[in-house]
């Protein structure tokens, strides 16, 4: 039941990522000579390239782990814009990119911090209330049923991922930001921890909550139709 | 011996959250033989929680396929947003 490999992080990935991969190998090769040759930190006259250079890498960064387009582009923005001011602090001792990336985690840090803050400032949240609706004294209030049609029919309906998508936007803040970071980016438990400035223990208590919220959703919006018919 | 008792404790006694708790883990990290004893032996008289283990799972997968499936090269920037971040480092320092 919980073999060794199951639920291990190094599951070969589908065909599909190994082939990505390889073609962009290939493209990558006929562009022009790339600026991390020269490991020079960025000015303002070569801005243009050094964006082109690693605008993309910086902006998939920030996006797994803010998931929110807009921001994830501010992030990147203030990014270049620090490094243009501390380019006189770049000695050298690493790649220009990994540089980057690490004031980019600082202000993933920092925003997530404020965000955070901002959330307990607001009305407060009903994570604990929606939990308890689910489990009294330790038990269920209403037993599971079981999801009776074919899985891989459901993957295939368009419906049932704007259904899932809906209930992953129905969870609390702070459950859906640990759901996103652990279940779909598939970010290590460590790093979570660290962005979202929480205890190991506190992550596993909102990813249980998360999903046991997001299971009732799903039973209740497709899998309990799917009984019915 | 404490732990040999707290061992016992958690094998008998275990209810369907924590139950579910500790399959919400299996997902995160490997459960020790005690966490997948008591998960068992809750199971032969819980039909809740096995069909919930399942169906955790379920999704898990689900999403795994799906992200898999996502061209990751397809994140990009716009070329409005490399627009407006080129202007806006320009007009900064």
């Amino acid at each position: 039941m919980y073999a060794k490999g199951f639920f291990s992080e190094n599951a070969r990935k589908p065909p599909m990522v190994e082939a990505t991969k390889r073609a962009k190998g290939q493209r990558e090769k006929h562009l022009p000579e790339p600026m991390s040759e020269k490991n020079n930190p960025p000015t303002k006259e070569d801005v243009t390239e050094w964006l082109t250079e690693h605008g993309d890498l910086l902006y998939r960064y920030a996006m797994k782990r803010i998931g929110k387009s807009d921001v994830a582009e501010d992030l990147v923005q203030d990014t270049f814009v620090a490094a243009l001011r501390s380019a006189d602090g770049f000695e050298g001792r690493s790649k220009v990119q990994t540089w980057l990336v690490g004031i980019l985690r600082h202000k993933i840090a920092d925003h997530l911090r404020k965000v955070s803050r901002q959330r307990q400032r607001d009305a407060k949240t009903r994570e604990d209330a929606s939990h308890a609706e689910v489990f009294q004294h330790g038990h269920w209030r209403v037993g599971v049923k079981p999801w009776t049609s074919d899985p891989a029919k459901s993957l295939e309906n368009e419906e049932f991922w704007t259904v899932l998508s809906g209930c992953q936007e129905k969870l609390p803040d702070k459950l859906s930001m640990a759901f996103r970071m652990r279940d779909i980016e598939d970010l290590p438990m460590a790093e979570i921890c660290e962005l979202l400035e929480i205890t190991a223990t506190n992550l596993s208590v909102r990813l249980h909550r998360a999903r046991v919220l997001l299971r009732e959703c799903l039973d209740q919006n497709w899998f309990s139709a799917q009984r019915h018919r | 011996m404490n732990k040999l008792l707290a061992a016992t404790k958690l094998i008998l006694t275990l209810k369907c959250e924590q139950s579910t708790r500790i399959v919400s883990e299996s997902l995160d990290r490997e459960l020790s033989g005690v966490e997948r004893w008591a998960v068992r032996l809750h199971y032969i008289s819980c039909w809740s929680c096995r069909r919930f283990g399942k169906q955790l799972r379920m999704v898990r997968d689900a999403l795994r396929t799906k992200v898999a499936s996502e061209d990751a090269d397809a994140t990009k920037l716009s070329p409005e947003a490399l627009k407006r971040i080129e202007s806006a480092i320009q007009s900064e320092s």
